[in-house]
C-alpha cells in the first residue's frame, strides 16, 4: 500500500487563500481538540493522526477510501482546549472541528478552495462557499463526536440526510471516533444537481 | 455564491470567525464587537442586493451573527424585515426555529430567567447543567463574572487546571479588581472544604501556572501549613519559597489592591504562618526577624493582636493551642468570604 497522504493543518492558508487563516488560527483549534483531546485523548506530544477518508469524486457514486495522516505540529493549544471545552456546546466545537476537515479534504481531493464561513443558528449549522473549478457551489458539512456502531451507520445516515439536503454541491462528514474504521473517517462527496426535464416532454406527459 | 459577491474580501467570514474563538475563550466582549462587524457587512450587503431570495438569505445570516455577538435586539429587528417565503426550504426549516429562539432571548424576562435556572441548578449541584446553561446563554452576565462562575463550576467538579485558567480569566476581565484577586487567591481554600486537602493543594499549585498575583503566591504557601505542622520540612522549605515570591511581588500591585483590607488581611496571615515555620525551620531568631519584618508589614484587622500575641509568647509557638487556633483562622474568614460567592452566583452579575 502507498504512503499515506499528509495534510497538515499548517497547509490551510495555501490551500484556501481567502479563508484559511481563519480556518488555521480559529476553527483548526477546534479541529486539533477534537483529534487529540476529546472523544480521544492522545498521549502528550501527539502531533498527527492517521484518519480514513472516504471520497466520491465528482460524477461517481462509489466512494474510494485513502488513508491520511492529518497533521498539527505547533497548533495544540491546551489552554484553549480546556476552556473551549467548557465555553462551547459539544456540537458548535465538532461542527467547527468538521469545517476544517471539509477544507483539508475539498482541498486534497478536488481542488476546491473555501470563500465564505458563516455560523447560521445556534445548533452548528453553516453556510460555507466554495470556489469550485470556476463555479462556486455549496458545501454541507456535518460532524459527529463519536459513532460507536459496528458498521459506522451514524455517520453513513448523516450523509444520506445531508445529501438530500442539499440540490447540488459538496456534502462532507466527519466523525471524530469512527468505531467501524478504528480511527477518524471523513466522508466528502458531490452531489449533482438533478438533470431538469425538458418541457416540451413535460407537458407532453401531463397530456 | 452571495455573499462572495457582497464580501469580495471574505471580511464578514474573518469577523465572525475571530468571533467563534472569541466565545471558544469565554471572551464575550471581543465576540459581540466580531459577530456584529460580520452582521453589519452582511445587512449592508442585503440592503444592496435588488434579489429578494438574495437579500433574504442576507438578513438571515446578518441576524444569525447578531445572535451570537448577544445582541438579540439587533438579530430580532433584523429578523423581523426578514421574508421566510424567499428562503430555501431547509433554511426556511432553520429560520423558523431560530426565529423562535431570537425572540425569547430578546424578550425582557430572558436574563432573570436563565440566571434563575443556573442558580438553582448550581444549588442542586447539577454542575454539569449549570456548565451547559452557561454555554448556550454566555451573555447573561458580563464576562469576569462569567470566567468567574466558570472557574468555581469547574472546581467544585474537580476540573481543576480549568478552574485556574477561567480563575485568571476573571482577573483579566475585571481590570484585576481586588475582589476578584481576593476570590481566586481563596479559590483552594473553599476547593478544601468541598473536595479535600490535596485538591486544595493541587488548584494552588496551578494557580501558579496561570497568571499567578501575589496573592496566590500566598495561598500556594499557605495550604502547605497542614503538612509542616505534621513535620514535613520540605513542605516548609517550600512553603517559605512560595511566601518569599509573594512578598517580592506584592509591591506590584495597584495602590487600590495595596491598600484592600481583605488584601493586607491575606498577607498578614501569609506572614503569620511563614513566622511559625521559620521557627521550626530555621529556629526562633530567624522567626522574630520575620516577625519584625511583618510588624513593618503594617498589620491589618486583629493581626496586629495576634503579631503582639506572638512576641510576647516566649513558649512553644507550635504546641500553643492559641497560636494553633489565630492559624486557622485566617483560612476560616477567608473560605466563609469565598464560599459565599460560590453558593451566591450572580451575586455581582447586574
Amino acid at each position: 500500500m502507498s504512503n499515506p497522504i499528509r495534510l497538515e493543518l499548517s497547509s490551510l492558508p495555501r490551500r484556501h487563500p481567502q479563508s484559511g487563516e481563519d480556518l488555521l488560527y480559529d476553527y483548526g483549534r477546534a479541529a486539533v481538540h477534537r483529534l487529540c483531546v476529546d472523544p480521544d485523548s492522545l498521549p502528550e506530544g501527539a502531533e498527527e493522526r492517521e484518519v480514513t477518508i472516504g471520497h466520491t469524486p465528482v460524477g461517481e457514486i462509489t466512494a474510494m477510501t485513502h488513508r491520511v495522516i492529518v497533521g498539527w505540529a505547533g497548533h495544540l493549544n491546551r489552554e484553549f482546549c480546556e476552556r473551549a471545552g467548557i465555553s462551547r456546546n459539544a456540537i458548535d466545537l465538532t461542527e467547527a472541528a468538521a469545517i476544517v476537515f471539509a477544507a483539508l479534504t475539498i482541498s486534497e481531493f478536488e481542488g476546491g478552495r473555501i470563500q465564505h464561513v458563516i455560523q447560521t443558528t445556534g445548533r452548528g449549522d453553516y453556510y460555507v462557499e466554495v470556489d469550485w473549478q470556476a463555479k462556486p457551489a455549496l458545501l454541507e458539512i456535518r460532524g459527529v463526536l463519536a459513532d460507536d456502531t459496528p458498521t459506522g451507520s451514524v455517520t453513513r445516515a448523516k450523509v444520506q440526510e445531508k445529501r438530500k439536503k442539499i440540490v447540488s454541491g459538496y456534502v462532507s462528514v466527519t466523525a471524530f471516533r469512527h468505531r467501524h474504521s478504528g480511527m477518524p473517517y471523513s466522508a466528502l462527496c458531490f452531489v449533482s444537481p438533478p438533470p431538469s426535464k425538458p418541457a416540451k416532454a413535460a407537458k407532453r406527459k401531463r397530456k | 455564491v452571495i455573499v462572495s459577491r457582497i464580501d469580495p474580501n471574505a471580511m464578514s467570514t474573518h469577523a465572525a470567525a475571530k468571533g467563534f474563538r472569541a466565545l471558544c475563550e469565554g471572551d464575550t466582549v471581543l465576540a459581540r464587537v466580531k459577530y456584529g462587524e460580520a452582521g453589519h457587512i452582511l445587512e449592508a450587503g442585503a440592503a444592496q442586493t435588488q434579489s429578494a431570495p438574495e437579500k433574504n438569505l442576507l438578513r438571515f445570516l446578518a441576524a444569525s451573527q447578531y445572535y451570537h455577538g448577544g445582541d438579540y435586539q439587533r438579530a430580532l429587528r433584523v429578523v423581523r424585515r426578514t421574508k421566510p417565503k424567499y428562503l430555501s426550504e431547509s433554511d426556511r426549516e432553520k429560520f423558523e426555529a431560530f426565529r423562535k429562539d431570537v425572540e425569547e432571548r430578546a424578550d425582557a424576562g430572558y436574563v432573570a430567567r436563565i440566571a434563575g435556572a443556573v442558580r438553582a441548578a448550581w444549588q442542586e449541584r447539577r454542575i454539569d447543567d449549570a456548565i451547559k446553561l452557561l454555554q448556550r446563554h454566555p451573555y447573561i452576565v458580563e464576562r469576569a463574572e462569567l470566567a468567574w462562575q466558570r472557574a468555581v463550576l469547574c472546581s467544585v467538579s474537580g476540573r481543576l487546571k480549568a478552574a485556574a485558567l477561567f480563575s485568571a480569566d476573571a482577573v483579566r476581565f475585571s481590570g484585576s479588581h481586588p475582589a476578584v484577586l481576593i476570590l481566586r487567591a481563596g479559590m483552594p481554600l473553599a476547593s478544601q472544604e468541598t473536595r479535600s486537602e490535596a485538591d486544595a493543594v493541587e488548584l494552588a499549585r496551578l494557580l501558579l501556572e496561570h497568571s499567578p498575583t501575589p496573592l496566590d503566591w500566598l495561598t500556594a504557601s499557605v495550604v502547605l501549613f497542614p503538612n509542616v505542622r505534621d513535620g514535613d520540612l520540605a513542605a516548609g522549605v517550600e512553603l517559605l519559597r512560595r511566601f518569599e515570591r509573594a512578598r517580592a511581588e506584592f509591591p506590584g500591585l495597584s495602590a487600590a489592591t495595596a491598600h484592600d483590607q481583605d488584601i493586607r488581611s491575606w498577607m498578614c496571615h501569609g506572614f503569620f504562618v511563614a513566622v511559625l515555620t521559620a521557627d521550626r525551620l530555621n529556629g526562633r531568631e530567624a522567626a522574630l526577624a520575620l516577625l519584625t519584618e511583618a510588624e513593618t508589614f503594617g498589620p491589618s484587622g486583629n493581626y496586629a493582636d495576634i503579631f503582639r500575641t506572638l512576641r510576647a509568647d516566649n513558649g512553644e509557638w507550635f504546641k500553643s493551642p492559641e497560636v494553633q487556633k489565630l492559624a486557622n483562622e485566617g483560612p476560616v474568614r477567608l473560605r466563609g468570604q469565598v464560599n459565599g460567592r460560590y453558593d451566591a452566583p450572580f451575586a455581582t452579575a447586574a
